[in-house]
């Protein structure tokens, strides 16, 4: 074995540029196979962490997993509104705990605003079991009090006491704003690593407020009340969102649901955060397998790539296996020597490909937290990307049987003079 | 005398749909001995060589190089018994291009304890024996560092094949037109080195040329086409 092991070491060594260049191939395969079952993993867990502790979320009648994406994930723009007297009488059920109304529609500066009551800085959970925690300031108590997710205030510079304006509308660039109606920051949240951070919050009766002197999208011509003015008035919103429902008992889930479905004053929704996130998922299971089966084709692909450049090499290397034989290498050590290569080609691969691995996690992850809000902390490898890994390996020691045998073969044939 | 090759009733072919290339009654070569094998293409030369190194079998007689019954012991063996007994010099192209002068000197060694502890004996530090080989075949080691060997001239390479051959003292030295690819003067220059080195250690040497003015200087001459009664003309 050992002579073997340096034989297949110095050779590769001689032929450095091609085993490079079929090293990187394969490396660039498995960052590709590891990058996709990281983000497909973690994505699935951030998402599963983002929504915890609420029994139901109920919305206006579409489809459950929009719902999910609106309210949850701000992803996508609700269809329409609920009515606010709707949500009282469910609110007023003996059955609900606690409910969280949320009012959506506006931007700051790219990131989404949220209307909410104190409600939600109580009983919103994530990660299974945390609460919102304030890294600086206190709740909104003012109408005209924002409270920042942790990468608002970050990305934007703000600290509690800063003014802000809110754009009218969910554009990059909103078409109009509401500058009329500053908003001053009470509070910054501590991170989440979840879509909070990348809210602003405000009260409904803020949302409310901003909108007085709206209608249909814009501002009514002619008639401009001031930010005092707008306080005296009565800010109870007609209408909000969505609600996320807390019970006094998860066995009463099924039959709140039913009732709410079955709401006969408006059409509604309601869904259990984690059936839908499943039905996002079987939604999304084909797009995942295909890219696995995408990816693992580009693994073969590589493979296929170190399997041409040892055999390409056999013929002019039939001297070498003559030489080898005459001073008593077996045929086996013929077979091992290029079994080697193969092996240490695709470890050198697997090793390229974890380093290239991280380094694109290093680029992508702020990229995917400031555009979805989904953290994902760079950790060690799993022992399924392990698994994948000593996949890649063995999956180079079956390809180098191919150009082993041959080069047996060929060797058992020439013997120790290779004739021309 | 004891012998150090002996070959009766042997009959080779590649192939049993194939004619026999080589059919030799009998033929001996007895220890220390220098023997000059004259062989023009197609005489069985490659075949001869193939049974004496023991990378090919005969379909029948009896095959004995340095006591051994070839024909009786397994591929594995052969392999084995190759790499400690026997030292080849070919006629080009003898070197592993990707290790360095001392690593293919000491090549044999990595396939055989036997030649790694007769190396060993003589010496300690194995490159340096090696390097001192090569100095009584007059090359300077410490003149090509970092040099591939495939950089060597083929004078330069066939001497190093030649110090490989020798390196571990293996008890038999077949040398198959080592010189052909060299001048005149680098040919006489090259035998004079390996006579010399083959004396002190007391090894036989079978040389096989097809160029019988080279002969001078061996203890016998035998020209394979007369012991081989399968021979062909020439050019098959």
């Amino acid at each position: 074995m050992t002579p073997t092991f340096q034989l297949a070491l110095k050779s590769l060594i001689s032929r450095r540029l091609t085993v490079v260049l079929t090293v990187f191939a394969i490396a660039v395969s498995v960052s590709l196979l590891l990058g996709v079952e990281r983000i497909r993993t973690e994505v699935r867990a951030s998402f599963a962490n983002t929504v915890s502790g609420t029994d139901l979320i109920i919305g206006a009648r579409s489809g459950s997993v929009p719902l999910l994406l609106y309210t949850v994930f701000r992803i996508g723009s609700a269809t329409n509104n609920i009515s606010w007297s709707s949500y009282r009488e469910i609110a007023a059920d003996p059955n609900v705990a606690w409910t969280i109304p949320i009012s959506l529609g506006d931007s700051h500066r790219g990131f989404r605003v949220l209307g909410t009551s104190a409600a939600y800085f109580s009983h919103l959970r994530f990660a299974r079991t945390r609460q919102l925690e304030f890294d600086h300031g206190k709740p909104f108590e003012d109408v005209f009090d924002a409270v920042l997710g942790a990468n608002v205030a970050s990305k934007l510079g703000y600290t509690v006491g800063d003014r802000i304006v809110i754009d009218h509308g969910v554009g990059q660039i909103g078409f109009a704003s509401h500058k009329d109606k500053p908003f001053r920051v009470s509070g910054v949240l501590a991170r989440t690593g979840t879509p909070v951070d990348q809210t602003v919050h405000v009260s409904l009766a803020g949302i409310e407020a901003i909108h007085v002197d709206w209608r249909s999208g814009r501002p009514i011509p002619g008639l401009n009340i001031d930010a005092d003015s707008i306080r005296q008035m009565n800010l109870q919103p007609k209408a909000i969102t969505a609600f996320f429902v807390g019970l006094q008992s998860r066995f009463s889930t099924f039959d709140m649901q039913r009732r709410v479905n079955n709401f006969t004053k408006e059409p509604l929704l309601a869904i259990l955060p984690g059936v839908a996130l499943h039905e996002l998922w079987s939604l999304m299971g084909t797009a995942e397998s295909a890219l696995t089966v995408i990816t693992i084709f580009v693994v073969a692909a590589g493979m296929v790539g170190m399997i041409t450049m040892l055999i390409s090499t056999l013929n002019e290397r039939r001297r070498e296996m003559a030489i080898l034989r005459s001073v008593g290498a077996r045929p086996y050590h013929i077979f091992l020597l290029l079994i080697l290569e193969a092996v240490f080609v695709s470890a050198m691969g697997a090793v390229l490909g974890v380093a290239i691995f991280f380094a694109c996690m290093l680029v992508v992850l702020p990229v995917i937290e400031a555009r979805y809000g989904l953290f994902i902390a760079i950790n060690a490898l799993s022992i399924n990307e392990w698994i994948y890994l000593g996949s890649v390996v063995a999956a180079g020691i079956v390809a180098g049987i191919v150009p082993a045998i041959m080069a047996v073969r060929r060797s058992l044939a020439d013997g120790m003079l290779v004739r021309n | 005398m004891a012998l150090a090759v002996d070959l009766s009733g042997i009959a080779y072919r590649w192939h049993k749909t194939h004619p026999v290339v080589l059919n030799i009654e009998s033929f001996s070569v007895t220890t220390g001995e220098k023997l000059f094998v004259r062989g023009p293409s197609g005489s069985g030369k490659t075949t001869l060589l193939n049974l004496l190194g023991g990378v090919a079998i005969p379909e029948r007689g009896k095959l004995k190089v340095l006591e051994a019954r070839l024909d009786l012991m397994s591929a594995r063996s052969r392999d084995s018994f190759r790499a400690a007994c026997i030292g080849f010099v070919f006629q080009q192209f003898n070197l592993v291009p990707y290790l360095s002068i001392i690593d293919n000197v000491l090549l044999p060694c990595r396939f055989s304890p036997q030649r790694l502890s007769r190396a060993k004996d003589r010496g300690g530090d194995l490159a340096a024996e090696a390097r001192l080989l090569l100095e009584r075949m007059g090359l300077q080691v410490g003149d090509f560092t970092g040099r591939m060997v495939t950089d060597l001239s083929v004078g330069q390479q066939q001497r190093v094949a030649a110090a490989r051959a020798l390196f571990g003292s293996p008890d038999l030295i077949i040398a198959d037109e080592p010189t052909s690819s060299l001048d005149e003067n680098a040919r006489h220059a090259f035998l004079d080195l390996l006579f010399a080195e083959t004396v002190k250690a007391g090894q036989t040497l079978i040389f096989v040329s097809h160029d019988g003015r080279l002969a001078d200087g061996f203890d016998r001459v035998v020209d394979l086409p007369d012991i081989n009664r399968a021979a062909t003309s020439d050019e098959p």
